[in-house]
């Protein structure tokens, strides 16, 4: 009986996902760019969940205007009467929660599109490559301005779901066309070559083998879409395009540029809300550089040509 | 060159086109309801609507009652002619008058700012790959990091309000003193010119050197590992000619970035545009969506698209001359 091929003999094949994981994660703790933006984004996490349960007022409750920072305005009101440290409070994790649920979906449908567009051979993954290829020509903010506003034109009711589904639909082919780069160059290894040749499904070698060694690029995507939904997010919110009385730190400086704070110079309007989008930013920015180290290890070993030699 | 190669990108940059001009057709009709309907309602409470600004809207939105491939086919006749009806806020100027109006600032501004942080970029990037680990590459990596991850709009206007409001070196808005100068080849008007572009530009410039800078990084570093400079290393060749090639050959592949980087720094030269009042695309976009001119929206949006492609076009030209290897796949 010859059978299929012994399960022993093809084991050979596979990699050990879990081990190469543990590899890549201890590797990442030693990446003081991983660990400080991971610092950051709990921080900010942990403050954006206490903001939620402990704003002193309800965040639209009416109070004196511009009344300076006291004990019981922490800083001052707005020139709407708004209590601005309750505004900015409750603001944090709803900004944070949009940001990651788009980043998230552009995700699921860049990995879906890069994995067909860079396994399969024929017409379909030709056409998926040509339009991850021409999305990617198309730049998102304009695109997610235009999509914007003609939302707004239909009037449409769709709260912050607008904001998701433009930034969605601009990011999503930045990492499409990475995972299909990476999908290319591993289906031509051996390691793949010899499951495919022992009858393996499709199915089984893109989800089972090509994804999982993967997951270095997919945080480093993840982490970059992130990044790019909250500036575009914090961008469109800014112009007014998508749901202004929603309480983001988007809206919160829209009204405060609306209102001329910048001019007047009060500072502590849209300082806080400016300086907390930078920072989310920035920390997911540091992980996600971190990530990029694990995923091209030519980053890491190095030889200098001229060591020791300054240049 | 090689014919085949051109064909193959000629054919690409065409299909493009036509897919984004679909694009460019298919989002404003994707809206449910009638949206002209109520724009004009809108609008009308402020002034009084012409047929040609209702025919324009249909132009954009799509009239309910035409099939649509006749409306495609209609909608592809009127670009080509360059017809993009009127101008709704400035009645009755045309959609294409409107919008020239500022192609010219923005070709300016960020023709200027794409060489200039692509230069800039490469340069540092290069810099900080050779001293790795050193003090300079740690700090330039974490500040490049953080000045790429800037929200932009927020960093023109924190340079707004400390080189414009609070020390006044440069001027807070517009392109150039209207009041004082004439648009014309005068040396009053020129410094006018380049005393407004300044901070725009330098908020573009420190917003987008980021990408060119950590790819040049990472490229020069995978490419000092490479067996002919260890050789060239070997045999005892000079390290700045070494370092000549390497920095060439690192940079090559750093030019297929150029699509999303063209795409960056339009994004970020609309906001720009918005917050100095620089009277380019960006502006004129915002200007149209605070003033619901969707024809402009529609027709600045395909502006901006067809001047990536077109840039675009000529990197992957000129890619294929400095790496001829990939004309040969």
């Amino acid at each position: 009986m010859l059978g299929n091929p012994s399960g022993s003999f093809l084991n050979r094949f596979h990699i050990n996902h879990e081990s190469a994981l543990i590899t890549a994660f201890k590797t990442l703790l030693y990446s003081g760019y991983f660990r400080f933006g991971m610092f950051v984004i709990v921080s900010i996490v942990i403050f954006a969940i206490y903001g939620v349960y402990f704003h002193p007022y309800a965040p639209q409750r009416i109070f004196a205007i511009n009344l300076p920072p006291s004990s019981s305005h922490i800083l001052g009101t707005n020139e709407i009467g708004e209590d601005i440290w309750s505004d900015y409070l409750v603001s944090i994790l709803p900004t944070l929660v949009l940001a990651l649920e788009s980043a998230v979906i552009a995700l699921a449908l860049s990995v879906t599109v890069g994995l067909v567009a860079g396994y399969y051979k024929g017409v379909f993954s030709e056409t998926m490559s040509f339009i991850i290829n021409v999305f990617l020509l198309i730049p998102g903010l304009p695109l997610a301005i235009v999509i914007s506003a003609d939302l707004e034109a239909s009037h449409l009711n769709i709260s912050n779901y607008g904001l998701l589904l433009v930034s969605v639909i601009s990011l999503w082919a930045f990492g499409a066309r990475t995972i299909r780069g990476q999908t290319i160059s591993l289906g031509k290894r051996n390691h793949i070559k010899m499951i495919q040749y022992s009858g393996e499904s499709n199915f089984n070698i893109l989800f089972k083998e090509i994804l999982p060694s993967m997951l270095p690029y997919i945080g480093y995507i993840l982490t970059s879409l992130v990044v790019g939904a909250i500036l575009l997010q914090a961008g469109l919110l800014f112009l007014g395009l998508g749901n202004e009385t929603s309480f983001t730190l988007g809206s919160m400086l829209y009204w405060a540029n609306n209102y001329g704070a910048v001019f007047n110079k009060e500072w502590l309007w849209f300082l806080p809300p400016g300086l907390t989008i930078t920072a989310i930013s920035i920390g997911f920015g540091l992980i996600s550089f971190g990530l990029d180290v694990i995923a091209n290890p030519s980053l890491r070993k190095f030889k200098a040509l001229t060591k020791g030699k300054k240049m | 060159m090689n014919p085949k190669y051109l064909a193959k990108k000629i054919v690409f940059y065409i299909g493009s086109f036509w897919v984004i001009l679909f694009i460019n057709f298919l989002i404003p009709r994707l809206m449910p309801g009638n949206p002209v309907i109520s724009i004009i309602g809108q609008l009308s409470q402020y002034h009084s609507i012409s047929p040609a600004e209702v025919k324009s809207l249909y132009q954009v939105f799509g009239s309910p009652h035409t099939p649509i491939y006749i409306q495609f086919f209609s909608f592809v006749g009127e670009v080509f002619r360059g017809n993009f009806g009127v101008s709704i806020d400035f009645y009755p100027h045309t959609v294409l008058y409107v919008v020239s109006q500022s192609i010219t600032w923005t070709i300016f501004l960020f023709g200027i700012a794409l060489v200039g942080s692509f230069f800039i970029g490469n340069y540092l990037g290069s810099k900080s790959a050779l001293a790795r680990s050193s003090l300079g590459d740690k700090s330039g990596s974490v500040v490049t990091l953080f000045l790429y991850s800037f929200p932009y709009f927020w960093l023109a206007l924190m340079l707004q309000v400390i080189f414009a409001l609070d020390y006044p070196v440069f001027p807070a808005l517009n392109a150039y003193n209207a009041l004082k100068y004439i648009p014309g080849f005068n040396l009053g008007f020129i410094m006018s010119v380049l005393k407004h572009l300044m901070l725009p530009l330098l908020t573009l410039l420190l917003t987008s050197y980021g990408g060119w800078y950590l790819g040049m990084r990472n490229n020069m570093l995978i490419t000092l590992n490479d067996d002919y400079l260890r050789y060239g290393k070997m045999i005892g060749m000079k390290n700045e000619i070494l370092l000549k090639y390497a920095r060439r050959n690192a940079m090559i592949p750093n030019l297929t970035a150029f699509a999303l980087a063209i795409g960056g720094i339009i994004g970020a030269g609309v906001l720009v545009d918005i917050v100095f009042s620089y009277p380019g695309l960006g502006f004129t976009l915002y200007q149209a969506i605070v003033g619901e001119d969707y024809p402009v929206i529609q027709t600045v949006f395909l502006f901006i698209i067809i001047g990536v492609l077109i840039a675009n076009f000529f990197m992957d030209l000129l890619y294929a001359h400095l790496d001829p290897r990939i004309t040969e796949e």
